[in-house]
């Protein structure tokens, strides 16, 4: 295939890109006059340019292997046939002397002439309204564009781009208006949903226009919105579990008891009276309110809290599954949704992503919050640049000095148990003697298992991910002897408010 | 779209109508019909079997054509059969070619050989009187215009309905482009209309139109620049 054969099916390939997305082959060669303008380049590599900016994955369309003749439209516009017709019919009655050819060439010129006077649409103005510009992932944002064309007689065509990674729910984003003599004012209102996490920019709208019988050339307008969508991860909201303080075999922040600090008179919530609780702290009213024959006892937030570090694998080892869901993504939602829950109760939490080399240091407040969120929806890519081991060497002064509770979320698998090891080891390393007089080491691992992303679609998916499941036994038996505690959560089938239940069950 | 589609069989039908009639006007083609007969019946044996065929040329004509034109209709196409109306048309006003026979340097065989020709399609006034072929002119010219304009429209709607574009806007967008051509049409028909009610009233006159020839070459000519530059524009 010689370069111009090339050039050609990639501008046919775009032509059919085009023409399902709803636009002309002219929109196709006024976005290359464009780039052409942009760049100052040639036109085959306007084309190709477009093509790679298009189809930028290795994944393209297939290309042609005939040739097909492209029957372009406006060859011959309707202006040139109905005035060749007319001169003919003209010419003839007059060299004929016959008023029948006079006449019937007067309707095509008059009828020509009407059309000719009308313009096509123009003097175009378009507002854009977003329901919201922060929303979280699953959100339904409502777009509205108003639509005013002043001038002209015609079609219009509205394109409104929605966002990569966002999925139309509602209405239409792509309209063909008529615009008749009065002023067209129009209001399109549809629905999306935001299925990654991320900042988008507001994209364009694009709309062109097309002349009432096609006598005039169609004309391409593309107005460009200022301001961002922000897409912040799915939090889930964890339930409070109401429990009776006790000792924990493993460091649970919400039922261990901190020995060290005093009670403050920050107002937790209300609970039955057990044994060992200050006589003072019995709220009279509220049980006889009640009628409990226990009695109900204010209980108040303690001043020390506990530091939580929250580990996120961001390596390939998290690659599964497709673009929306996969481990990854999960992981995010599962850092927003920990972290929202500790720091509303003002625990310190700290995040370091490895792999990626983030860290974000022990903080509390709804700053932190944020500033997590930040961090976290413009984490696309996975990396293998900073091992776990390597991210707890880099992070061991907070673990050294706040002994804090460390949150490891990732996908366990034979690939990553001895990195997983390693640092673990090192961590205890760092907790020094705290963690030595227990038997529980202050390491929860939240496993998220993607074989159900993958194996519904599979007609033995029990028995697919049994079998996986069999090898993730092995492997939690080697960390359990380090006395991490495991927390598997089966993506696609539990959410992280189910797998995190066990959790609490192992509480003593 | 359906309203385009009973727009197009309408146009059918009123074409072949006038195709009919066209059909009738001519003199010279049922004698010919009938001398065919005769070679026929008195050459092919058994071709007294073919009799009924000869005598209602006219239905089969009609019959072909509208064949053709339901064939075409499938694609959204029906201006094929107008345009074959508007050359059958030509054909019964081709009488005035008779002016050929003034040219001075033509030869006497010419000219007769012309006359001959124009016998041939010489029509019946009777059936076809000049007010009527004047009409049917019209309205073959008006009814192309319309074929056309629905051709195109047919082509709109049908990339706005793949193109996955909401069926409100492709219903509406389908209503007003035919309300608007019936509009532009109206407008042009009775701007027509107009001159030769006023022409009837003496208003405007067009006594020699040899005279005026330059003149109208000239108009032309201009107009067609202003049609050319607004459309360059």
């Amino acid at each position: 295939m010689n370069r111009n054969e090339d050039v050609n099916t990639l501008y046919e390939e775009l032509l059919d890109y085009y023409d399902s997305i709803g636009l002309s082959a002219g929109y196709l060669e006024f976005k290359i006059n464009k780039m052409m303008e942009e760049k100052k380049c040639s036109r085959e590599e306007a084309i190709k340019n477009l093509y790679t900016q298009k189809f930028p994955s290795i994944i393209r369309p297939k290309r042609r292997t005939t040739s097909v003749k492209v029957e372009r439209e406006g060859d011959e516009t309707s202006t040139a046939v109905y005035l060749r017709m007319s001169f003919i019919l003209l010419i003839l009655g007059v060299l004929l002397l016959n008023k029948h050819y006079v006449y019937m060439s007067l309707i095509p010129m008059i009828f020509t002439l009407f059309c000719v006077l009308f313009n096509t649409p123009d003097e175009i103005t378009v507002q854009k309204e977003l329901s919201k510009v922060k929303c979280r992932v699953d959100d339904i944002v409502e777009i509205k564009v108003r639509l005013i064309v002043k001038k002209g007689i015609g079609f219009i065509i509205v394109r409104d781009v929605v966002p990569k990674d966002f999925e139309l729910v509602k209405g239409s984003n792509v309209r063909a208006l008529f615009k008749g003599l009065k002023p067209l004012k129009m209001t399109i209102t549809y629905s999306v949903k935001c299925s990654l996490k991320g900042i988008y920019e507001i994209p364009p709208t694009e709309i062109e226009t097309i002349h009432i019988l096609g006598f005039k050339k169609n004309k391409y307008f593309e107005f460009r919105h200022e301001g961002k969508i922000t897409v912040l991860p799915l939090a889930f909201s964890i339930r409070r579990i109401r429990m009776v303080p006790t000792r924990s075999s493993i460091p649970i922040p919400m039922t261990a008891i901190s020995r060290r600090g005093s009670i403050t008179t920050d107002f937790r919530e209300i609970r039955k009276y057990v044994y060992g609780d200050p006589v003072k702290f019995i709220n009279w009213k509220a049980t006889a309110r009640t009628g409990s024959k226990i009695p109900l006892v204010n209980e108040f937030e303690r001043e020390s809290k506990k530091t939580i570090m929250i580990f996120l694998d961001t390596t390939t080892n998290m690659k599964y599954g497709t673009t929306l869901k996969n481990p990854l993504e999960y992981g995010v939602s599962a850092v927003a949704s920990l972290s929202y829950y500790l720091l509303n109760r003002s625990f310190n939490v700290g995040v370091v992503v490895y792999g990626n080399e983030i860290s974000i240091s022990p903080r509390t407040g709804g700053d932190q919050y944020y500033r997590i969120l930040r961090k976290l929806i413009t984490l696309k890519t996975f990396s293998n640049r900073v091992s776990f081991e390597r991210s707890v060497e880099l992070n061991r002064r907070w673990i050294i000095e706040c002994t804090p509770l460390v949150f490891i979320i990732t996908n366990i698998t034979r690939y990553n148990i001895n990195e997983l090891i390693i640092g673990i080891k090192k961590i205890i390393q760092y907790l020094g003697r705290s963690v030595e007089r227990s038997k529980k080491t202050p390491v929860i691992i939240l496993d998220i298992s993607p074989l159900y992303i993958s194996a519904n679609k599979y007609k033995y998916s029990n028995l697919v991910v049994e079998m996986a499941d069999l090898e993730k036994v092995s492997l939690y038996k080697l960390l359990q002897r380090l006395g991490v505690t495991i927390i598997k959560w089966e993506v696609g089938r539990k959410s992280l408010v189910s797998a995190m239940t066990p959790l609490l069950r192992l509480i003593k | 779209m359906r309203s385009v589609t009973v727009i197009q069989l309408a146009i059918a039908l009123l074409t072949l109508l006038i195709i009919y009639h066209e059909l009738s006007a001519f003199i010279m083609l049922p004698k010919f019909i009938g001398f065919t007969k005769k070679l026929v019946v008195s050459t092919v044996p058994g071709g007294t079997l073919l009799t009924p065929i000869f005598e209602n040329y006219e239905l089969i004509i009609l019959m072909i054509l509208a064949y053709a034109s339901y064939k075409e209709l499938q694609k959204g196409k029906c201006s094929s059969l107008v345009i074959f109306a508007i050359l059958l048309y030509s054909l019964t006003i081709v009488n005035c070619f008779r002016i050929l026979t003034g040219i001075q340097v033509l030869s006497k065989n010419m000219k007769l050989l012309i006359e001959k020709l124009l016998l041939l399609l010489s029509i019946n006034h009777n059936v076809m009187p000049p007010s009527i072929s004047l009409v049917e002119g019209l309205t073959l010219i008006t009814l192309y215009i319309i074929a056309r304009e629905t051709e195109n429209l047919n082509k709109i709607a049908n990339y706005l309905t793949k193109s996955n574009f909401p069926h409100n806007d492709v219903d509406k967008v389908t209503m007003n482009y035919l309300s608007f051509l019936t509009l532009l049409l109206g407008a042009s028909i009775g701007t027509l209309m107009l001159v030769l009610y006023l022409q009837g009233l003496k208003l405007i006159t067009l006594p020699d139109i040899r005279v005026s020839l330059l003149t109208a070459i000239m108009l032309i000519a201009i107009i067609g620049l202003i049609i050319y530059r607004m459309y360059r524009e």
